[in-house]
């Protein structure tokens, strides 16, 4: 009977033109399920997000986690690629959202102008007035492929550039009106998870600690944020940064009843459990003090503190051993009239060379700089000139935000 | 230099004469040759390979076994001339993969699965995403002949879902 049926349909399929020996190579299953993987595996990541909708056995492999996984570390073989992401506001019919643009290009050409491989945009919808939340760090997070976004109205996006999908997380109960939020990849069960904490509002110094820790986990069966134990009094005060499933951010810890201490918390995102607050201890630790912006970062592998010490002249404190509180710094100081503390973030370090990068606009609106120094070598300063007029609308952006050694991903979120 | 020749005999009974060294870019003959199953006056049948696409994975192999020569003589060869001979390769993969329709790369693609030539299963790969990676998902299944196996509410669903990637 089946047999039948299907030399019909082959029957079928010959009237209608299809006859060549591929077609029924193809319709005989003859091409196999791994080449078909070894060809998706070549795609750019937005063809890949469109193929799910080829057929139920192409949706399974481009969803495996065995794809994800070997895609990511194809992409990552390759040069590394710069991020730039430009958010604008875009209001109808009063529904506001906002959009951020995505464009990516390799990180070590250093001759030619940037080329741009890829271009997406997520959309951040608003969230009604009256219900929000406030987010007391508004860093983007990037870890392995996605970036953490706070939208305007206090929306809480997870964003995938590479395809240029999000999705917008529930909001956060708390009985505080603050929050801060940190984003991290466990690489063990290749999870991502978001860790909120509440605060009380205008509480600078000498305040309460954070509470009501909480957790997301991003495609987990449990879609809410689940309440998680701290011990440790502390509250954050920089960005967050992951490296080997591990979130350190700077925090005001009270270490005992009547000080509180500018130190490093760091939170394991597989055990969700609080390790040690890391101390900066005496003249070999960074300056215990929040006023300098500090900018937590990641220098050639390690967790590395930031600091403007006064304008154009920076400290690296960078952790050699948490557990021994040990620190190294580096210092310099860099002279360019495109550097100075208005305008420069020290956004994040290093590529394989060992630069340090820095983000400045330009004199003239539309442009931006990348500023890549190399402290190793005197007087090593080489420019890279992001020309705002080679996109369509760029008057509209307000800020460029970079990430630095970016790996795509094609997490379909 | 004298090397050994071997034969190969496609599905419809084609005859090609073959360089072992050429040959051995193919993982299967290499292993035939290696535990000494190959008689020399007797042609390797190759069941699932027809003669026009032995061919092609022949002109592949014989081209590729030149430049794995060279690569070897001169070892020490200053990184512009490596650049230039890269080049070389490349705009001859360009050109072969161009000559060809996207049929012939699929029948080749399975030659060379069968035959388990990894270089050129890489190459027809990626020249075959690079053919369908502006494609629509309903041109995808017409090329692969895939039929659409979705309900259609399942369709709209992720439709729904991933309007972003159609835009």
């Amino acid at each position: 009977m089946r047999t039948k049926h299907r030399s019909k349909r082959r029957k079928f399929k010959r009237e209608s033109e299809v006859t060549s020996k591929t077609r029924r190579f193809v319709d005989e299953a003859l091409v196999p399920t791994d080449l078909v993987f070894e060809i998706l595996m070549r795609l750019p990541s937005k063809s890949i997000a469109r193929f799910v909708y080829v057929s139920k056995l192409w949706a399974t492999i481009i969803r495996s986690r065995n794809f994800i996984r070997t895609f990511a570390c194809q992409t990552s073989l390759r040069q590394p690629s710069l991020l730039y992401a430009l958010p604008s506001l875009k209001f109808k019919n009063e529904q506001g959202k906002q959009i951020w643009n995505f464009f990516s290009s390799s990180s070590t050409s250093t001759k030619e102008p940037s080329t741009y491989l890829a271009y997406t945009k997520c959309s951040i919808p608003h969230r009604a007035r009256g219900s929000s939340n406030q987010y007391v760090n508004r860093f983007p997070h990037y870890v392995n492929g996605l970036i953490s976004v706070i939208g305007p109205r206090q929306t809480q996006v997870i964003c995938n550039p590479s395809i240029g999908k999000s999705i917008t997380l529930p909001k956060v109960k708390s009985r505080e009106k603050c929050i801060s939020s940190f984003f991290g990849y466990d690489p063990v069960d290749d999870q991502y998870k978001v860790l909120c904490m509440s605060e009380t509002f205008h509480d600078y110094k000498n305040g309460s600690s954070s509470h009501e820790h909480q957790v997301f986990t991003l495609g987990g069966v449990d879609k809410s944020w689940r309440m998680i134990e701290c011990n440790i009094l502390h509250r954050s005060k920089t960005n967050g940064l992951c490296i080997n499933g591990v979130v350190y951010y700077g925090a005001w810890a009270t270490v005992n009843s009547w000080r509180d201490e500018w130190c490093l918390a760091r939170f394991d995102v597989r055990s969700e459990k609080f390790d040690q607050l890391v101390q900066f201890l005496g003249d070999h630790s960074p300056p215990p003090t929040s006023f300098l912006n500090p900018y937590l970062m990641s220098y050639k592998g390690k967790v590395t503190l930031a600091i403007e010490m006064r304008q154009r002249t920076f400290e690296l404190w960078i952790l050699e051993d948490a557990e021994k509180h040990e620190w190294s710094k580096i210092c310099f100081e860099i002279n360019h009239p495109l550097i100075n503390s208005y305008c420069v973030r020290i956004m994040d370090v290093t590529n394989q060379l060992g630069e340090i990068m820095f983000s400045s606009p330009g004199r003239n609106p539309k442009d931006f700089y990348i500023i890549y120094y190399d402290q190793q070598k005197i007087n090593s300063l080489r420019l890279e000139k992001i020309r705002g007029d080679s996109y369509k609308n760029f008057r509209r952006f307000h800020a460029m935000i970079p990430f630095f050694n970016y790996v795509e991903s094609v997490m379909l979120l | 230099m004298s090397s050994n020749m071997i034969m190969l005999k496609s599905s419809d009974g084609a005859s090609f004469e073959i360089e072992e060294a050429a040959a051995r870019k193919s993982k299967i003959i290499a292993n035939m040759i290696e535990v000494e199953c190959v008689d020399e006056d007797k042609a390797i049948p190759l069941q699932n390979v027809t003669g026009n696409i032995l061919a092609l994975v022949i002109e592949y192999c014989n081209k590729h076994i030149v430049d794995d020569d060279d690569d070897v003589a001169t070892e020490e060869a200053s990184e512009e001339e490596e650049e230039a001979k890269k080049k070389k390769v490349d705009d001859w993969e360009a050109e072969f993969m161009n000559s060809m329709s996207l049929e012939t790369m699929f029948e080749l693609l399975l030659a060379a699965n069968y035959l388990n030539i990894k270089s050129l299963i890489d190459l027809v790969c990626q020249t075959i995403a690079n053919n369908i990676k502006d494609k629509t998902p309903e041109e995808v299944r017409k090329i692969f002949s895939i039929e659409n196996d979705f309900t259609p509410e399942e369709e709209e669903e992720i439709r729904k879902e991933n309007a972003w990637a159609f835009g």
